[in-house]
């Protein structure tokens, strides 16, 4: 009963963590635009955490230069599982404009596994509230299938 | 110095909150929102001209060979779209439109690539011009997406690379006096010409007797079906009368 | 030998169940959600749902806990738990007006020693965890400790001298009695400047909006709680909100006591259960505005300027009434 619970609140209660890969700023503050009032995400349970290890959402934007991949990867394995990552945007996906720059190291697929994808140039408030619970029933799912 | 703030977080506590209702109830985007692209591949000519705006190169293309034509494939990647809509812009067919659709959210990156695809049929013959009632504007040479034309005003020139057309038809549908077309090649066939003495040595050389030639009564004739267009009969003609070119029906 | 069963099964439900474990926790947590929700709607947002801080809870407990390298891992996982149990021993001696567990002649002493323990606790944690940023975060933890236990000292004075007079009455249950016959010492004059104090002091003991210096998860990422997850952190999270239960409580004790039912229907169950109520009811007036309203209309605090704050305004305060007091009014 007590896992089912657990199960339960990981999805009323996911954490996010975000990391600007070499973002433009646009889905950065498209993120934080989810938490003020007109969006208000908070409403779900979700919340900024300062640090990797509170997170269960991992949100990256941006289309990871060379100098921030090593740490993208190194901040990933930090978080306690279960954990979810969600990318923001074109860039991180495929590089967006900046495709086949020589600093630029997406898609982020190459290395780090993605669980939802929210796309669009920048992405609206209400599709990152959604692709954020769509995340969190992912959550979910991780940990039910961790209870057996 | 707080003391603004203390009243507005007071109003606040008791006035309606701001927040929209959003995964319960829809929030339309505002007009003009550029967002999900929906591809109509019926409308569209293959002309490739979003594909050469696209600056992400998010639009790829296929084109495979089928029976009946030629199976014309395209892919948009929203996943690497900026949404900067110039696809849009330069579709004259208007086959590609964003649409106010912005919940793009997916766990598979495949579902967010649009795709669609038709068989064109293959057009027979190539690009021609009736150049006697063309006006020589240039529209055509403007609007080909592979700048297979070339128009020269001043010396009344009109010619095509045929190598690079790609017959998407966007000249002929440009063109203001509609004298572009795909037009049939005549079939080369032998031509009948002045001069003829009636010697019978064509009749004679035509190794599948296609030919039959009357002296007295002046007649030349060709069975056109049996005529393998070998050119012997030119070939051997004393009086230079036959010639290989369009046949006028 | 049936007789010291019974008392053992009743002392372990006192620990346990009330007014002890199960009580701060439920009424802690309850209490964390309404100041969340409260903030929420003052900056005109929906909020989370009253039962948001359970999830909290609940979901940290399923997530994997990850020790560093770098850490003390026994003190690392102790820490949490030693704050957790200063927490529950500090709730046996916060009296439910007239309903004490323990009371003796020094209790408000001894609170005032296991008031630092979560915060000690904190210290310990953070330090163990090996972060830099959890050592600039105990820094921090430390001169707020240092700022908040003047100004508290001087109210607990206050309030001593004016219950007890020149003897100075220490005992929380004696304070309570005081007032069930005196009235409430909020009431009285001299004593509203350190309530203000006290109102001031309560955020910064919790730890919440304007004086989280310490735990300023913008700038320090979370200070000492940088590198726990999973369960040990679930455990802080409690401790937080256990906090504000215990700090708002001894507010009611010390200036709303004596609003005890026991006189109206007869001492028991019942009026326990009623009192009980009553003070989580001004446990909810006393959170929206210490917390709430604090932390919905300011933004956080520099560590000087908290420090600043403390010892000037808050001390300040607290003084007057001291001195008010002492001057016997």
């Amino acid at each position: 009963m007590l896992k089912n619970a657990i199960a339960k609140s990981m999805m009323r209660s996911p954490w996010i963590y975000h990391i600007n890969t070499g973002s433009c700023n646009g889905c950065d503050i498209e993120l934080v635009a989810v938490l003020t009032p007109r969006y208000d995400a908070e409403r779900f349970g979700f919340k900024l955490a300062g640090t990797p290890r509170h997170a269960d959402i991992v949100v990256i934007s941006g289309p990871v230069t060379s100098q921030s991949k090593d740490r993208l990867i190194r901040t990933l394995a930090q978080v306690p599982e279960p954990k979810c990552v969600v990318t923001l945007g074109s860039c991180p996906q495929s590089g967006n404009v900046f495709k086949g720059s020589y600093s630029v190291e997406a898609p982020v697929e190459n290395f780090v596994h993605v669980d939802v994808a929210i796309a669009g140039c920048t992405v609206k408030p209400e599709a990152v509230i959604a692709g954020l619970y769509k995340a969190a029933e992912i959550l979910e799912k991780k940990r039910e299938a961790m209870n057996k | 110095m707080i003391l603004p703030f203390l009243r507005e977080a007071s109003k606040n506590l008791f006035s309606k909150p701001s927040t929209e209702a959003f995964p319960a109830a829809p929030a339309p985007a505002k007009p003009n929102y550029r967002g999900r692209i929906s591809y109509d591949p019926e409308k569209c000519v293959n002309c490739g001209m979003c594909k050469k705006v696209c600056s992400p190169a998010a639009i790829t293309t296929e084109i495979e060979e089928v029976e009946g034509g030629q199976k014309i494939t395209y892919h948009f990647d929203l996943t690497s779209c900026t949404f900067c809509g110039t696809c849009q812009d330069f579709c004259d067919e208007k086959a590609i439109v964003l649409t106010d659709d912005y919940l793009m959210v997916a766990e598979n990156k495949e579902d967010l690539i649009v795709s669609g695809s038709r068989i064109k049929p293959v057009v027979k013959g190539k690009l021609t011009c009736d150049t006697a009632n063309c006006i020589y504007c240039g529209l055509c040479a403007r609007n080909c997406p592979e700048e297979a034309i070339t128009v020269d005003r001043a010396t009344k020139s009109w010619t095509v690379d045929h190598d690079k057309c790609i017959q998407c038809g966007k000249c002929i549908s440009k063109c203001p006096k509609k004298v572009l077309s795909f037009a049939e090649p005549a079939p080369e066939g032998v031509i009948f010409g002045e001069g003829c003495v009636y010697c019978g040595i064509c009749a004679k050389k035509c190794p599948v007797s296609a030919i039959t030639v009357d002296r007295a009564t002046k007649s030349w004739t060709i069975d056109r079906d049996t005529c393998i267009k070998c050119g012997q009969c030119v070939k051997n003609c004393p009086k230079k009368a036959l010639s290989m070119g369009p046949i006028e029906e | 030998m049936n007789f010291s069963l019974i008392g053992a099964l009743q002392i372990l439900f006192k620990i346990l169940i009330f007014p002890g474990l199960l009580f701060v926790v439920v009424i802690g947590l309850f209490l964390a959600g309404i100041d969340r929700k409260l903030v929420a709607r003052m900056q005109k947002r929906v909020g989370p749902p009253l039962r948001q801080p359970w999830f909290d809870f609940l979901k940290l407990l399923g997530k994997e806990t990850i020790v560093p390298h770098a850490a003390n891992k026994a003190v690392y996982l102790a820490a949490p738990v030693i704050g957790f149990t200063g927490l529950v021993v500090m709730a046996l001696f916060i009296p439910v007006f007239g309903y004490s567990t323990f009371s003796g002649n020094g209790d408000l002493i001894v609170l005032l020693y296991l008031l630092t323990i979560p915060a000690v606790a904190l210290i310990i944690g953070g330090s163990a965890s090996g972060s830099p940023y959890a050592g600039i975060g105990i820094s921090r933890e430390m001169v707020t400790m240092m700022s908040y236990e003047l100004p508290l000292i001087i109210i607990l004075l206050s309030v001593a001298r004016k219950v007890g007079g020149s003897a100075l009455c220490f005992s929380l249950g004696q304070i309570v009695n005081w007032q069930a016959s005196n009235g409430c010492l909020a009431f009285h004059p001299a004593l509203i400047p350190a309530m203000l104090a006290m109102l001031l002091v309560i955020p910064a003991e919790v730890g919440t909006q304007p004086f989280d210096v310490a735990e300023a998860e913008t700038e320090i990422c979370e200070g000492p709680l940088i590198e726990y997850s999973g369960a040990p952190l679930a455990v802080f999270k409690l401790n937080t909100a256990m906090k504000m239960f215990i700090m708002t409580a001894l507010f009611t004790n010390l200036f709303f006591g004596g609003v005890s039912t026991a006189s109206l229907i007869g001492a028991g169950i019942p009026a326990i259960a009623l009192d009980a109520v009553i003070m989580v009811l001004i446990c909810i007036v006393v959170t929206f505005l210490s917390m709430s309203l604090i932390h919905a209309i300011t933004a956080r605090f520099k560590i000087e300027h908290l420090f600043k704050f403390y010892w000037t305004v808050v001390a300040g305060l607290a003084a007057l009434s001291l001195v008010l007091v002492w001057f016997g009014l």
